[in-house]
C-alpha cells in the first residue's frame, strides 16, 4: 500500500484513490441499480411481445432508445445526488470532512464518477444488453428483427452526453447543498430556477414593451452547448465553494 | 501543535458556548478533556479538526487554520467521533481505502491491533456491533500514527473488558510524538491514561493541571472528622467525608481521584485553583 503524498495542491494521485473509494463504497448498490434498469429495459421490450397485440416497437432494437436514455439521465442524476450523502449524516460527516483530500479533489472525484465512469458504464451496459435481447428475441420469437445498437450510440450520443452534463451540475450542487431528500429538493430548486427565469424575462419583456422571445434552439449549436458548459462549471464551482465551507452541524 | 486563541462560538446566537476560550496543546501529551453534558467539549474537538469554523478568534493546526482543511494538517490528525457509521465493506478494504491519505500509517500494527481487540476481519463492518466497531476504528486511529489524535468519548458503548483492552491498546501504542486528546465525561475510565487534565465549564478552561502537578499539590483522603478546616473541598460521604486539601511538606503522595477533583473544579474552580498559584514549600 503506496502512501500519498500530503500536499496542499491538487494531487492525481489523491483523486485516483477517491475514485477507488467512491466505488468501492457504492459499488453494491450502483450494481443494483444498473441490474434493475436492465430488467425495466428488458421488460419493456419483451412485455409487449408477450402480449397478443402486435409490439409497439415493430421489433426494431432502436425504439428502445428513448428509454434508455431516458434511464440514463435520470439515474446518473440520482446516483449524483447520493454522492456526497456522507456529509449528511451525523454518523459519517466527521469521518468524510476530515479525509485529507482538497475540496476541489472530492468535487473532480464525485463528478468523474458520476459522470464519466457513470456514461462510460451505461453506454457498454446498454451495448451489452441490446444484444442479448436481440439474440434472445431470435430465438423465441420468429419475427423480423432490426439490429440498430451503433444508430444508438451514434446518433444520439452527443445530446444527451450534453443534456446530463448540464443538469449534472445542478445535481452534484444539490448533493452537497441539500441535506436530505437532495434529489427531490433538487429537482424543486430547478423549476423554481425555471419560473423565475420565465417570471423575469416576462417581466423585462413587459417593461420594454417588446415581444422577447428567446428559443435556445434556435442558437448555433456551439453557443448551445457553450451556454450549458458555462451554467454547469458555474454548478459545480458552486458545489466546490459549499463543500469548502461545510460544517458539521 | 494546537493553538487556540480567543475562540468565540454560539449555535445560537444569544447563547454562546465559547467565550473567548485559550487553549495550547502540545506534542507527547495526552490530554483528558473534561466537562458536563453540553460543556462543549465535542464542539471544541470539532473546532480542532476544523469541522466547526470560529465566529471570531483561531485554531491553529500545526500553525495553519484548522477551518482550512488542508490535506497537510488532516494527514496530521485523526477523530474518532462518538458517534460513528462504517461503510460496507470489510476491515481490510477499508484499510485499503483509507489508510494511503495518512502517510504514516502502520499496516502491521493494525493488524496486531485488530487481533487484539479480536476484530473479524471477513466480516463487514456495518455488521460489527457498536463496540466492535469503535475498536476497529480506534485500532485504525492508533495504526494512522497521526501526530494529533482526538478521541471523543472513546469508551462510549464498550463493556468492561474492551475498556480494558483499550487502556491496553492506548499503552502498547504509545507514542512520545502524539499529542492525544480524549474528551470523556467517564473519567475513572481513562484516569490511568490522561497526564493532563483539563476542564471546560461554562465556555472557558477553568483548570489545567498536569497530573504530576496535581499530585504535587494536593492530597485526596477520607476522614471521619466532620469538623475538618484544612481541606479546600470537601463532600459527605457515608462515616466521614472525603476530602482535598493542600499537600503540605511531608504529606505522603496520595492517588489522584480525578473523579473527585473534577466535581470540586467545576463546584469551587477558584479554590482549587487557588492551590496551584501558592509557592511549594519544601
Amino acid at each position: 500500500m503506496k502512501a500519498l503524498s500530503a500536499i496542499d495542491t491538487f494531487s492525481a494521485p489523491r483523486l485516483f484513490q477517491l475514485i477507488k473509494r467512491t466505488i468501492n463504497l457504492n459499488v453494491h448498490n450502483w450494481t443494483i441499480g444498473f441490474l434493475a434498469i436492465g430488467g425495466l429495459i428488458a421488460a419493456i421490450w419483451f412485455v409487449p411481445i408477450m402480449l397478443p397485440s402486435e409490439a409497439w416497437h415493430g421489433y426494431n432494437t432502436y425504439a428502445l432508445t428513448p428509454a434508455f436514455m431516458f434511464f440514463y439521465i435520470a439515474g446518473g442524476l440520482y446516483l449524483t445526488s447520493g454522492l456526497f450523502d456522507e456529509l449528511h449524516e451525523a454518523g459519517t460527516a466527521q469521518l468524510g470532512l476530515t479525509l485529507p483530500a482538497l475540496a476541489s479533489e472530492k468535487i473532480a472525484s464525485a463528478w468523474i464518477t458520476g459522470y464519466l465512469l457513470y456514461s462510460i458504464a451505461a453506454f457498454v451496459a446498454f451495448s451489452i444488453l441490446v444484444p442479448v435481447i436481440y439474440f434472445i428475441t431470435l430465438v423465441t420469437v420468429e419475427a423480423d428483427l432490426t439490429f440498430s445498437l451503433y444508430n444508438i450510440l451514434f446518433d444520439d450520443l452527443l445530446s444527451n452526453l450534453f443534456g446530463y452534463l448540464l443538469y449534472q451540475g445542478f445535481f452534484l450542487f444539490g448533493a452537497v447543498y441539500f441535506r436530505k431528500l437532495n434529489f427531490l429538493k433538487t429537482i424543486v430548486f430547478l423549476i423554481v430556477l425555471f419560473i423565475l427565469f420565465s417570471l423575469g424575462m416576462g417581466l423585462y419583456a413587459f417593461l420594454a414593451s417588446t415581444n422577447l422571445v428567446i428559443n435556445f434552439s434556435s442558437l448555433p449549436l456551439f453557443v448551445q452547448y457553450g451556454i450549458g458548459f458555462m451554467i454547469a462549471l458555474l454548478m459545480i464551482w458552486l458545489a466546490w465553494l459549499q463543500l469548502k465551507n461545510r460544517q458539521v452541524a | 501543535m494546537i493553538t487556540i486563541s480567543n475562540l468565540n462560538f454560539a449555535f445560537k446566537k444569544k447563547e454562546p458556548l465559547f467565550r473567548g476560550l485559550n487553549m495550547e496543546l502540545h506534542p507527547g501529551r495526552t490530554y483528558g478533556l473534561f466537562g458536563l453534558n453540553g460543556a462543549g467539549k465535542t464542539t471544541l474537538l470539532n473546532h480542532m479538526s476544523g469541522m466547526l469554523f470560529p465566529e471570531t478568534g483561531e485554531c491553529l493546526l500545526n500553525g495553519k487554520p484548522a477551518m482550512e482543511r488542508q490535506p497537510s494538517g488532516l494527514s496530521q490528525l485523526f477523530v474518532v467521533p462518538e458517534q460513528f457509521d462504517l461503510p460496507t465493506v470489510k476491515p481490510d478494504l477499508y484499510i485499503e481505502l483509507h489508510a494511503p491519505f495518512y502517510p504514516n500509517f502502520d499496516l502491521s500494527l493494525a493488524g496486531e491491533l485488530m487481533k487484539m481487540f479480536g476484530i473479524d476481519r471477513e466480516k463487514l463492518l456495518n455488521k460489527h456491533s457498536y463496540g466492535q466497531r469503535k475498536k476497529f476504528l480506534i485500532s485504525f486511529a492508533l495504526a494512522a500514527n497521526t501526530p494529533v489524535l482526538l478521541m471523543d468519548e472513546p469508551t462510549n458503548g464498550l463493556d468492561i473488558p474492551s475498556k480494558s483492552q483499550f487502556r491496553k491498546v492506548m499503552a502498547t501504542s504509545e507514542n512520545s510524538e502524539r499529542c492525544t486528546v480524549i474528551s470523556t465525561h467517564q473519567v475513572r475510565d481513562l484516569d490511568t491514561l490522561i497526564d493532563r487534565f483539563t476542564v471546560l465549564h461554562n465556555g472557558v478552561i477553568i483548570f489545567d493541571q498536569t497530573v504530576q502537578d496535581i499530585s504535587e499539590r494536593l492530597v485526596f483522603k477520607k476522614t471521619a472528622d466532620t469538623t475538618d478546616t484544612e481541606s479546600i473541598y470537601s463532600e459527605e460521604i457515608l462515616g466521614g467525608k472525603r476530602v482535598i486539601a493542600q499537600r503540605n511538606p511531608g504529606d505522603n503522595d496520595t492517588l489522584v481521584d480525578l473523579e473527585f477533583l473534577f466535581s470540586a473544579v467545576v463546584e469551587s474552580p477558584d479554590s482549587i485553583n487557588r492551590a496551584f498559584q501558592m509557592e511549594v514549600t519544601s
